[in-house]
């Protein structure tokens, strides 16, 4: 797109786009939306020491190539043992703190991993957040602890993901 | 601004700075699939202005760039008379203008006048040669699109840029078709010295995205000389007044 003519790109959008409402919307929404779907950011939800099998994306390594980088660095990490999983946790309004990033998933008094991203899902009427937990807590129904800003405790439950739309049947509107 | 007079907004092509020209009060015309702000009230006015301190934005017309091994050699099998060094621009027989910014790159600015359309005539000449080519020939870079244009004019206009621009260009120390890579406003840029008539002038070319940015910074560093922003107007009067 020559960026010259961007802006009337954006105009002939929103022109077309008026009988059905169309509205411009940030990135808030977009973050909004894409934690909805469950999809993460690499570098948020992510972090040096992720490896593809804790956030749940082996599906994407090649199977079938006799090489590929970062290949060794995959089995080597396998052969440790797996200390965290990231999963998604809901929390049932209202709460009066909000849990915040990088606010830790405690497993009694230790420290189980911590939140990587967390929002008020206006769709689900709830908090839905990803974050690195316990291998043993990371099963769907399995209760979490987070400590907030203030100090003070709060549960969440491991939930499925996506949190929305699981059958993609939006898609299909 | 009379109604129905041309505006950016009547086009799709529009200069990456329209509204802080529509703010100053500019007039356009089209040119080129564009609003090109031709005055800003006072023509003849400004002309005199110009010739202390003047800001133009081109940034409608035509222009582009070529880069890549191969491309001053397939320039000059166009008749483009290509610098022999990088950093010197030539002026070409119809009144574009050609810049070596690297042994394989080349800017090409199209004639002020607007009636020549070497920018266009180049652009179709690269994209029906065959392909593979023959012989290198380098490739087309949408300099319309990546850099906004501006003209800065005037006696006091070394001065200004003085202020903004870590490299000297007074008119004894910076030759008639010298080029500076440089830093203006702490942005990426490329000033060209081209005189109109007996007046200094430069061409500032400097990344879109931030065209806005640069705008409001070269009127500020040009607000102490009384510095005021010019139509295509003048700046075609300037250089029709050697």
């Amino acid at each position: 797109m020559p960026a010259s003519q961007g802006e009337a790109l954006w105009d002939a959008l929103m022109d077309a786009g008026a009988a059905q409402g169309i509205r411009p919307f940030g990135v808030e929404a977009q973050r909004v939306l894409r934690l909805e779907k469950g999809h993460i950011i690499i570098g948020q939800d992510t972090d040096a020491m992720s490896h593809p099998h804790e956030v749940d994306m082996a599906w994407a390594i090649a199977k079938k190539k006799p090489f590929f980088v970062g290949g060794r660095s995959i089995e080597l990490r396998l052969r440790q043992p797996t200390t965290r999983k990231l999963a998604g946790f809901a929390i049932d309004e209202p709460i009066h703190e909000m849990p915040g990033e990088s606010n830790l998933v405690l497993r009694g008094n230790a420290i189980a991993g911590f939140v990587t991203s967390v929002v008020r899902s206006p769709n689900l009427e709830r908090v839905i957040g990803l974050a690195y937990v316990h291998p043993d807590d990371a099963e769907v129904g399995k209760p979490i602890e987070i400590k907030l800003d203030s100090g003070r405790r709060l549960g969440a439950e491991v939930v499925p993901l996506p949190f929305y739309d699981p059958d993609n049947q939006r898609q299909e509107m | 601004m009379a109604s129905g007079a041309p505006q950016p907004t009547d086009h799709l092509r529009r200069s990456f700075v329209y509204r802080e020209l529509l703010k100053a009060g500019a007039h356009f015309e089209g040119e080129g699939g564009a609003a090109i702000a031709t005055h800003y009230g006072d023509p003849a006015g400004e002309e005199a202005a110009a010739r202390r301190l003047g800001l133009a934005d081109l940034s409608p017309l035509a222009r582009a760039g070529f880069k890549g091994a191969g491309t001053a050699e397939w320039l000059a099998t166009q008749k483009v008379a290509v610098p022999p060094e990088s950093n010197q621009a030539v002026a070409q027989d119809g009144g574009a203008l050609a810049a070596r910014l690297a042994p394989g790159e080349v800017l090409i600015l199209g004639a002020l006048a607007g009636d020549d359309d070497l920018p266009a005539r180049l652009t179709a000449a690269w994209a029906k040669a065959p392909v593979p080519p023959n012989t290198p020939r380098g490739f087309p870079v949408p300099r319309a699109d990546t850099h906004a244009w501006f003209l800065l004019t005037g006696a006091d206009s070394p001065a200004m840029f003085a202020k903004i621009c870590g490299v000297d260009l007074r008119p004894a120390k910076f030759a008639l078709g010298s080029i500076a890579q440089t830093s203006i406003a702490r942005l990426n840029g490329t000033v060209i010295r081209d005189d109109k008539g007996r007046l200094p002038a430069y061409h500032l070319l400097a990344d879109s995205a931030s065209a806005g940015y640069l705008w409001g910074c070269l009127r500020d560093a040009m607000a102490e000389f009384g510095g005021t922003p010019i139509g295509l107007r003048a700046v075609r009067a300037l250089a029709n007044s050697a």
